[in-house]
């Protein structure tokens, strides 16, 4: 199987299972789906294999979406992270899209295409990382 | 005997006690005959005519001699001799305030009074009441002060009475304004944490319902495809049977329908949501230099299905207006509400008129005037309260304006509303050009 024919994988996380759930049911027919309840299993997933995209809730208990994400940067260069958030304007949220840690922001409650949309460009930033 | 006793006539007889009373009185007395020459004097007397005895004995000698020229100008005292006036009408006379001077020239006013006595005699009294009228006098102009004291007074107590009603009225206005504010603060608050709650849920009800459409859609294709599966005619009978009970072709049809309704509900909801989110998170984020020109702008391409052939939209936009440091999501936010209240207003055709003008102190005024009913008094108060709305339920929010309101006020400026009912409402928007630093630090939630 190709680099570009396998299913991408990307790790959603969130602390609540009913959104965990929703994202899976989103993103699962295009893409091979892991689920983390809060940025410190997450960061284990991380660690232990390759994920393209991370989407991971922002107002989540330990460690805050942007703070997981900045961790994945320094972890895993090349996965690209999504944050998920009912708050778009928060100063660390825009500060962390101006370094690059995030690189799309999606407001909750978000619309599906807009999500696939994200996420597909996200795989493709991926791939553009690690070539 | 001597001559001078000769020519003049034998003196009347003045009794004992009369002198006697005469030398305790206080005030200046004289008696005199019928010729009006002096028979006899006090002490008194003589001090106010300034006249030595022997002078006075002189004059009672001198038969034109008349001893009240000494104390009055010539014409006063013949034309009001009183001495002859009681004479005349054989009774005391009396006089009031007058004016004399004194032989060492001190200006008095006296009570002057003559009583005829027997003998063809008369005695003259003259009492000082300079002082009393001097007294008299400082009274009238105390009592003249006084009156226009309180005049004064009563001015400036109207005056003073004028300016407290006027800061009493600025006061409540202000303490209005705060309470208002205040309100809206702790109102903010509240939504941001109802927002908050909400976001969650709101998402995977909004987010699932879409799946169960399209899972459902599945199901009734797959039981249509059972339909036409050759099956023994028995359980045909009963899939018949079943579909009979449960209603199947209403069950169909209204599942379509009430998945509409949720998805409706759930998009409701979420926009909701999204407003609340809107209104409780004013003043986070990044201020830009922004063109409010150019924000009506956009936002007028953003709503053109609501104007498009149908409103005419009249620009006036001072090319002068300095652009606005702002959170530009939000004043676009603003805009998008009160252009899109301006076109709903409109009903058919109609205009909406911007004008964008620089205002001095370094402010900014957007008016939109749309040619709607405009607004009533009564909900002109209200128009920015929070779930006001005078719009069909589901059209609007309530939201819209109180929004709006929260975020111009964060910026430091202010919006209202002009124009009675019939005439088209205005929107007034004033932007300062730099908001206080202190109300956007905030997070304004």
């Amino acid at each position: 199987m190709s680099e570009e024919a396998k299913k991408a994988s990307v790790l959603v996380v969130d602390d609540e299972p009913l959104n965990r759930d929703l994202l899976r049911r989103v993103l699962t027919w295009d893409y091979q789906i892991e689920e983390a309840p809060d940025g410190r299993e997450a960061l284990a997933l991380i660690k232990a294999q390759r994920f393209e995209v991370v989407v991971a809730d922002h107002a989540m208990p330990f460690v805050s979406g942007v703070e997981l994400l900045r961790h994945a940067r320094a972890d895993a260069p090349a996965t690209v992270g999504l944050l998920l958030t009912g708050y778009e304007d928060l100063p660390e949220v825009q500060q962390a899209q101006a370094e690059g840690v995030v690189f799309g922001v999606i407001g909750k409650p978000f619309d599906q295409h807009v999500l696939l949309d994200l996420v597909r460009r996200a795989v493709e930033e991926s791939r553009q990382r690690r070539k | 005997m001597s001559k001078p006793a000769q020519r003049t006539p034998p003196r009347p007889e003045l009794p004992e006690y009369v002198r006697r009373l005469l030398d305790g009185s206080v005030d200046a007395a004289v008696v005199l005959d019928s010729d009006r020459r002096p028979l006899y004097w006090n002490t008194a007397y003589q001090q106010y005519t300034g006249l030595r005895p022997r002078q006075l004995a002189q004059m009672a000698e001198d038969e034109r001699g008349k001893c009240c020229y000494h104390l009055f100008p010539i014409e006063v005292c013949e034309s009001m001799c009183l001495g002859r006036k009681a004479f005349e009408l054989g009774r005391p006379v009396r006089m009031d305030e007058i004016h004399a001077r004194r032989a060492d020239g001190e200006e008095l006013t006296l009570i002057v009074t003559a009583t005829p006595i027997p003998g063809h005699m008369v005695i003259e009294t003259y009492r000082d009441v300079t002082a009393d009228a001097r007294i008299q006098n400082k009274y009238k102009l105390l009592l003249e002060h006084e009156r226009q004291a309180k005049e004064l007074l009563e001015q400036k107590v109207a005056e003073r009475t004028v300016a407290l009603e006027r800061i009493n009225e600025e006061l409540k206005r202000a303490q209005a304004q705060l309470i208002h504010q205040e309100k809206m603060s702790s109102l903010g608050r509240l939504i941001a944490g109802i927002a908050h709650e909400l976001n969650n849920p709101i998402n995977f009800v909004y987010g699932n319902v879409e799946f169960l459409a399209r899972y459902f859609e599945d199901l009734i294709d797959l039981v249509t495809l059972y339909d036409q599966a050759p099956l023994l005619p028995e359980l045909k009978k009963r899939i018949e049977q079943r579909k009979h009970e449960i209603e199947y072709d209403f069950l169909r049809a209204d599942s379509d329908k009430l998945l509409r309704s949720i998805r409706s509900g759930a998009e409701r909801t979420a926009n909701i949501v999204r407003d609340l989110k809107a209104f409780s998170r004013v003043g986070s984020g990044q201020l830009q230099e922004f063109s409010l020109a150019d924000g009506i702008d956009t936002t007028l391409n953003l709503i053109a299905p609501l104007i498009k052939n149908r409103i005419q939209v009249r620009r006036d936009y001072a090319p002068e207006a300095p652009k606005v440091f702002c959170h530009v999501g939000h004043i676009n936010q603003v805009f998008m509400n009160v252009l899109t209240n301006a076109a709903q207003a409109i009903r058919g055709e109609g205009q909406i008129f911007i004008q964008i003008r620089s205002l001095p102190g370094e402010r900014v005024q957007v008016r939109v005037t749309d040619t709607g009913p405009g607004v009533a008094g009564e909900i002109r108060e209200k128009i920015f309260d929070p779930f006001f709305t005078t719009k069909e339920v589901g059209e609007g929010t309530g939201l819209g304006l109180t929004i709006s309101e929260g975020i111009v006020r964060n910026h430091g400026g202010r919006i209202t509303v002009e124009g009675e009912l019939g005439q088209g409402a205005t929107f007034v928007i004033e932007l300062p050009v730099r908001p206080p630093e202190h109300v956007l630090a905030g997070e304004g939630r």
